[in-house]
C-alpha cells in the first residue's frame, strides 16, 4: 500500500511492511466474494426456512467483523505468544468437546455444537488451528527430553495421544469429515517434520484401515459412502443439483440472482455455497476463486520457505495444509469426487465458528510469515 | 532447558532437518498445486455448456402449452392443463414394498406387477403413470424416493366429450394432432394460437342428444346430423354417431368421421339438383307436365315410384310425391354434360376443405364413361356417393340466392374469402323454396309440420348396395330442411344409416319420413330459439 510508507517507524508500518500484505488483501478478497455469495443465496435459504430475508446476510457480516478482528489481532502475536494463545486454546476447546460430547444437542443426526450465550459454537472447528500449532510446537521439540519422563519418551508421542484423544471426541459426535481433516493435517505435519516415507505409507494404510473399519462400525458413514458409491440416496439430490448448477451456469454464469439451483440446495450458504457461485458467475469466476485459494496457500509456503525455525515450517506448513485441504473438499464434495464431508469453503462460507477458526489460522499464518530483519539465524524460544 | 554441549549437536540436528522440512515444504506446495489444477480442470469438465443437452433430460421440461379450441361463443372445446407424469429415473428405489404400496393406493389404475418390474429396474426414463392431478402429484412427492420423478405435461381436455369429438379430432399421447382440426391446424395450435371454430356448443349437444335418442327407436347403426348457417357457409353444429370421448387416451377407438369422410348413395335429396338444374336452363317450368304411369324401362333396369301416384303430375307434383319416373324424365331432357356441370359447380368434384383434416373425394362415374341409365340414376341420387357435408352445402345453394359456399368448421380467414360461386338463378331458388314446403305440406315430410317454426325440405332413402346387390331391408334414409323456409337461414341435415321401422308404421317406416322427419323436428324445435329463428306465433305468445 503507496498510503504507508517503508520509511514510516510506526508500529502500523512496522506491521504493515513485515506481515504478508498481499496474501492478507487475498483473504480479504475471499471474505468479501463469501458475503456477496451469501447475500445471494442464504436469502433463498432463509425464506424457506422462515426467517427474516437477510436473517444469513446480517450474521455473516457480524461473524465476519468479529473474525477479521481475531485474525488482524493474530497478527500482531509473537512466536511465543501464539503457543501460549493455541495451548489456551487447546485446552478449553477439549473441554468444550468433552462437553459436546456429554450435553451438546443433537442436530441433523450429530451433536457437533455447543449452544453459548445463544450462540452454537462448533468446538472441533476450533480446534484445527489449535491443534496444528500445539502438533508443530511437540514435533518441533521432539528431540529434546522431557522432565520427569523416561528418555524413550518424545514429546510425539504426546502429539499422538492428543491426536487419538480429539479423534475420539469427533467419531462419538459423530464427524467423519473433521476426523479425516485432523488426520491429514497430522500426517501432513510428520511428513514436514521429515518422517521418512515408509512410515508416511504405512500411516496411510493406517487411514485407510480406519475409514473401512468406520464404514462398517457407524451406519451414517456407511450410508454416506454407499450413497457416493452408488448415488442413489439423500445427498445425492444435492450432488445432482450441484452438477445441474454448475452445467447451467456454464463458463460465464447466468449473472448474479440468476441462479435458481439455490432454491433447492438445503445447505447453498454453507457447504454448497460453490455451485451456486458458478451458477450465477460461472465457472471462470470459480477458476479465478481457486486460483485465489492456490495463491494463498503457495504464497505462505514460500513466505515461511525462508524462515530457519522449525516450528514456524512446520505450523504454517500445517495450517496451510488445512486451509489447502478445506478448499480441496469442500470443491470437491460439489463436484462429486469425494464424499459429502460436510466442510466448508474457507472465508466464503457461512458459519461462524469456522470463519472464525479460519481467520485465527490465517492469522498464525500470517504472523509465522512476518519478515525477520533480526541478524538471529535460529531463534530461541 | 538444553545443555550447552549438546546445543551443538542439537544445532546440527535440527539445521539438517530443517533442509529436510524445506524440501517437503516444496512437495507439498507442488502436491496442493496439482491438486488444484486437477479440480479445475474437473470443474471445467462439469460446466461444459455442451452438457447443456443432459440437463434438460434430467431437469423438468416444460412443454410448450398448446393452443386451445374455442367455439363460435368462445366456449372452449379443447383446452391443455397442466398435469404431471410420473417417471422412474434410473436411482435404486429405498423402499420398493411402502412405494409399491402407496403408488398403488393412490393410483388404482396401475397394475402391481407392471409397477413393481418398473421400480426394479434401472433405466432412466419409465414412465409410471401419466398425467396425474396436482394432488396426487403431491402425495407421491412426499414419499420421498429421489427415484421418483415428475415431468410436467399439458393434457388436453375436451370438456364436450363425445359430442364434437369427430370435429376436432384428438391428439396423440405425442403432441401432434391425429384427427379434425386439431391435425389440420397442428402446426398453428402448436405455436400456441387459439382457434375459433364456426360451430355453436349449444345447437352441436341438442343435434347430438335428438340423434342419441333415436337410437332407441328407430335402431340405426351410425347417423349424422349438420346444421348449416346457408348465408355464410359456417357449420354450426355437426355430430356423427357412433363417437368417443377424445379425453381418455388409453381406452378410446376413435369411430369414422361420417360428417366429411364418408360417401353414401343420398337418394330422392338429389331431385332438388335435377329440378332446379332444370329450372335453371328453362327446360321445364311449373307447368309442366310428367306422366308417371307407366314404370320406365331403360337397358333392362325398370324405374318405379315409391309413392305410386299412378296419373299426370306436375313439376311441383314430381318433388313433392318424390317421383322417380318424372325425375328421370327431367334428366333425359337436362343431358349428361348440363348434369356433370352443376355436379362440378356443386362441389361434388373434390372433397372439401372445411377445416376438418379428414375429407373424403365423392364417387363420381368419370364423364367420359357415364351412360345413359347412370344420367338417369344419378338424377334421384343413386349411383353416386357424396359425404352429407357435400349433401347439405350443395343442397343450401337450391336457397341461397342460388350461391354455392364451400362449408367451414373454423372460422379462418383463407376460408371466409373462398369465391362463391352462382349456380342457380334466383327465379329458380323462390320455386325451390315453394316445392320445399310443399313437401313439409302435403309429401313425404309431413311429421314435420309444426305450429312453432315454418319449414321446407325433402326426403330420401335408398337402399344400400349389399355385396354388389340392392339390400331391399337395409336402407339409408335422409332429410333435409330449411328454416326458416320463408327466408331460408339455416340447414339441417340428418342421416340415419339402416334405420329400423317401428312395429306401426311396418315397411314404410324405414324411409325418411318415419324416422329421420320427427328427428328433425325434434332438433329444430331445441335449436330454433337457440338461433334466434323467430317463432311464427311468436306475438302470440
Amino acid at each position: 500500500m503507496i498510503f504507508i510508507a517503508r520509511n514510516d517507524k510506526s508500529v502500523l508500518s512496522r506491521w504493515w511492511w513485515t506481515i504478508d500484505h498481499w496474501n492478507l488483501i487475498q483473504m480479504l478478497i475471499l471474505a468479501t466474494i463469501g458475503s456477496i455469495m451469501i447475500l445471494a443465496a442464504g436469502s433463498s435459504v432463509a425464506i424457506r426456512n422462515n426467517l427474516p430475508e437477510l436473517h444469513f446476510f446480517t450474521h455473516h457480516i457480524s461473524y465476519l467483523f468479529l473474525s477479521i478482528s481475531a485474525m488482524l489481532f493474530t497478527t500482531f502475536l509473537s512466536i511465543k505468544g501464539i503457543i501460549r494463545l493455541s495451548i489456551m486454546g487447546f485446552i478449553l476447546c477439549f473441554i468444550l468437546l468433552f462437553l459436546v460430547m456429554i450435553m451438546g444437542p443433537d442436530i441433523k443426526g450429530a451433536s457437533r455444537w455447543l449452544i453459548i450465550g445463544g450462540f452454537s459454537v462448533q468446538p472441533s472447528e476450533f480446534i484445527k488451528p489449535f491443534f496444528v500449532i500445539v502438533t508443530a510446537y511437540l514435533i518441533a521439540n521432539k528431540y529434546k527430553t522431557i522432565k520427569y519422563f523416561p528418555k524413550f519418551v518424545s514429546s510425539l508421542h504426546f502429539s499422538l495421544i492428543l491426536l487419538f484423544s480429539i479423534l475420539l471426541f469427533l467419531l462419538e459426535q459423530p464427524d467423519l469429515g473433521m476426523s479425516v481433516i485432523i488426520i491429514l493435517i497430522w500426517s501432513g505435519q510428520l511428513f514436514l517434520a521429515g518422517i521418512s516415507l515408509r512410515w508416511f505409507f504405512l500411516l496411510f494404510s493406517l487411514l485407510g484401515a480406519g475409514i473401512t473399519l468406520g464404514y462398517y462400525i457407524f451406519p451414517h458413514v456407511k450410508r454416506r459412502i454407499d450413497c457416493f458409491l452408488n448415488s442413489p440416496c439423500e445427498s445425492y439430490d444435492q450432488i445432482n443439483n450441484s452438477f445441474l448448477a454448475y452445467e447451467s451456469g456454464g463458463f460465464l454464469g447466468n449473472g448474479p440472482g440468476g441462479g435458481i439451483i439455490k432454491n433447492k440446495i438445503s445447505d447453498a450458504h454453507t457447504d454448497f455455497i460453490f455451485p451456486v457461485i458458478a451458477e450465477e458467475f460461472g465457472a471462470i469466476f470459480c477458476i479465478i476463486i481457486l486460483l485465489l485459494s492456490c495463491s494463498i496457500l503457495i504464497r505462505g509456503l514460500i513466505r515461511v520457505y525462508v524462515k530457519n525455525d522449525l516450528f514456524s515450517l512446520l505450523a504454517v506448513g500445517g495450517l496451510l495444509i488445512l486451509f489447502g485441504i478445506q478448499v480441496l473438499l469442500n470443491v470437491s464434495v460439489t463436484l462429486g469426487i469425494v464424499p459429502t464431508t460436510g466442510i466448508t469453503f474457507p472465508f466464503i462460507s457461512y458459519g461462524g465458528s469456522s470463519l472464525l477458526s479460519i481467520s485465527i489460522s490465517m492469522g498464525i499464518v500470517l504472523a509465522l510469515t512476518k519478515k525477520d530483519y533480526s541478524r538471529h539465524k535460529y531463534e530461541r524460544y | 532447558m538444553i545443555n550447552a554441549d549438546k546445543s551443538i549437536k542439537v544445532d546440527g540436528l535440527e539445521k539438517s532437518i530443517i533442509d529436510k522440512c524445506k524440501q517437503r515444504i516444496i512437495a507439498i506446495a507442488v502436491i496442493f498445486f496439482v491438486s488444484f489444477i486437477t479440480v479445475n480442470i474437473k470443474l471445467i469438465e462439469v460446466s461444459k455448456p455442451l452438457k447443456a443437452k443432459d440437463y434438460s433430460n434430467t431437469a423438468i421440461t416444460i412443454n410448450s402449452k398448446r393452443g386451445d379450441i374455442l367455439d363460435r361463443n368462445g366456449n372452449i372445446v379443447a383446452i391443455s392443463m397442466p398435469s404431471w407424469s410420473l417417471y422412474k429415473n434410473k436411482n435404486q428405489i429405498y423402499d420398493i414394498k411402502n412405494t409399491t404400496k402407496i403408488l398403488l393406493q393412490l393410483i388404482p389404475e396401475l397394475s402391481e406387477n407392471k409397477l413393481k418390474k418398473i421400480l426394479n429396474e434401472d433405466k432412466n426414463f419409465q414412465y409410471i403413470a401419466r398425467h396425474l392431478a396436482p394432488n396426487i402429484a403431491k402425495k407421491i412427492n412426499k414419499i420421498g424416493e429421489p427415484a421418483l420423478n415428475f415431468e410436467k405435461e399439458y393434457l388436453r381436455v375436451y370438456p364436450y366429450n363425445d359430442e364434437i369429438s369427430h370435429i376436432i379430432g384428438y391428439l396423440g399421447t405425442e403432441k401432434d394432432g391425429l384427427a379434425g382440426v386439431e391435425k389440420k391446424y397442428n402446426n398453428i395450435l402448436n405455436k400456441g394460437k387459439n382457434i375459433h371454430l364456426t360451430i355453436d356448443t349449444r345447437v352441436q349437444f341438442r343435434v347430438y342428444q335428438e340423434l342419441i335418442k333415436g337410437i332407441d327407436l328407430y335402431k340405426y347403426k351410425a347417423a349424422v346430423g349438420i346444421v348449416l348457417e346457408i348465408n355464410t357457409g359456417e357449420v354450426i353444429a355437426g355430430v356423427s354417431l357412433p363417437s368417443f370421448d377424445p379425453n381418455v387416451y388409453a381406452s378410446f377407438t376413435p369411430t369414422k368421421n361420417q360428417i366429411t369422410n364418408s360417401v353414401y348413395e343420398m337418394g330422392s335429396i338429389f331431385k332438388s339438383f335435377t329440378i332446379a338444374a332444370a329450372l335453371n336452363d328453362n327446360l321445364v317450368t311449373n307447368d309442366s307436365k310428367f306422366d308417371v304411369r307407366e314404370p320406365l324401362k331403360l337397358r333392362g333396369k325398370t324405374i318405379t315410384d315409391y309413392h305410386g301416384e299412378d296419373r299426370i303430375l306436375d313439376l311441383e307434383e314430381v318433388f313433392t310425391y318424390s317421383s322417380n319416373i318424372g325425375t328421370a324424365q327431367i334428366a333425359q331432357k337436362l343431358g349428361i354434360n348440363s348434369q356433370y356441370s352443376y355436379f362440378k359447380n356443386l362441389g361434388f368434384n373434390k372433397p372439401l376443405d372445411t377445416g376438418i383434416f379428414e375429407s373424403v373425394n365423392p364417387v363420381v362415374i368419370p364423364q367420359d364413361k357415364v351412360k345413359e341409365l347412370d344420367l338417369v340414376l344419378m338424377s334421384y341420387g343413386h349411383s353416386i356417393n357424396i359425404s352429407p357435408m357435400h349433401a347439405i352445402s350443395a343442397l343450401s345453394a337450391t336457397l341461397n340466392e342460388g350461391e354455392y359456399i364451400e362449408p367451414m368448421v373454423v372460422k379462418d380467414d383463407k376460408y371466409i374469402i373462398r369465391p362463391r360461386i352462382k349456380v342457380f338463378s334466383t327465379k329458380v331458388t323462390e320455386t325451390m323454396k315453394k316445392y320445399y314446403r310443399n313437401v313439409v305440406v302435403e309429401g313425404t315430410a309431413k311429421k314435420i309440420q309444426s305450429k312453432l317454426y315454418k319449414v321446407g325440405g325433402k326426403t330420401g332413402t335408398s337402399n344400400k348396395f349389399i355385396d354388389g346387390k340392392q339390400s331391399h331391408k337395409k336402407v339409408v334414409s335422409s332429410f333435409i330442411s330449411f328454416f326458416p323456409i320463408d327466408e331460408p337461414k339455416y340447414a339441417l341435415f340428418i342421416l340415419l344409416d339402416e334405420p329400423k321401422a317401428l312395429e306401426e308404421t311396418r315397411v314404410w317406416g324405414r324411409t325418411a319420413g318415419f324416422n329421420a322427419v320427427p328427428i328433425s323436428k325434434n332438433i329444430i324445435t331445441h335449436i330454433a330459439p337457440i338461433l334466434g329463428v323467430k317463432s311464427t306465433n311468436y306475438n302470440e305468445l
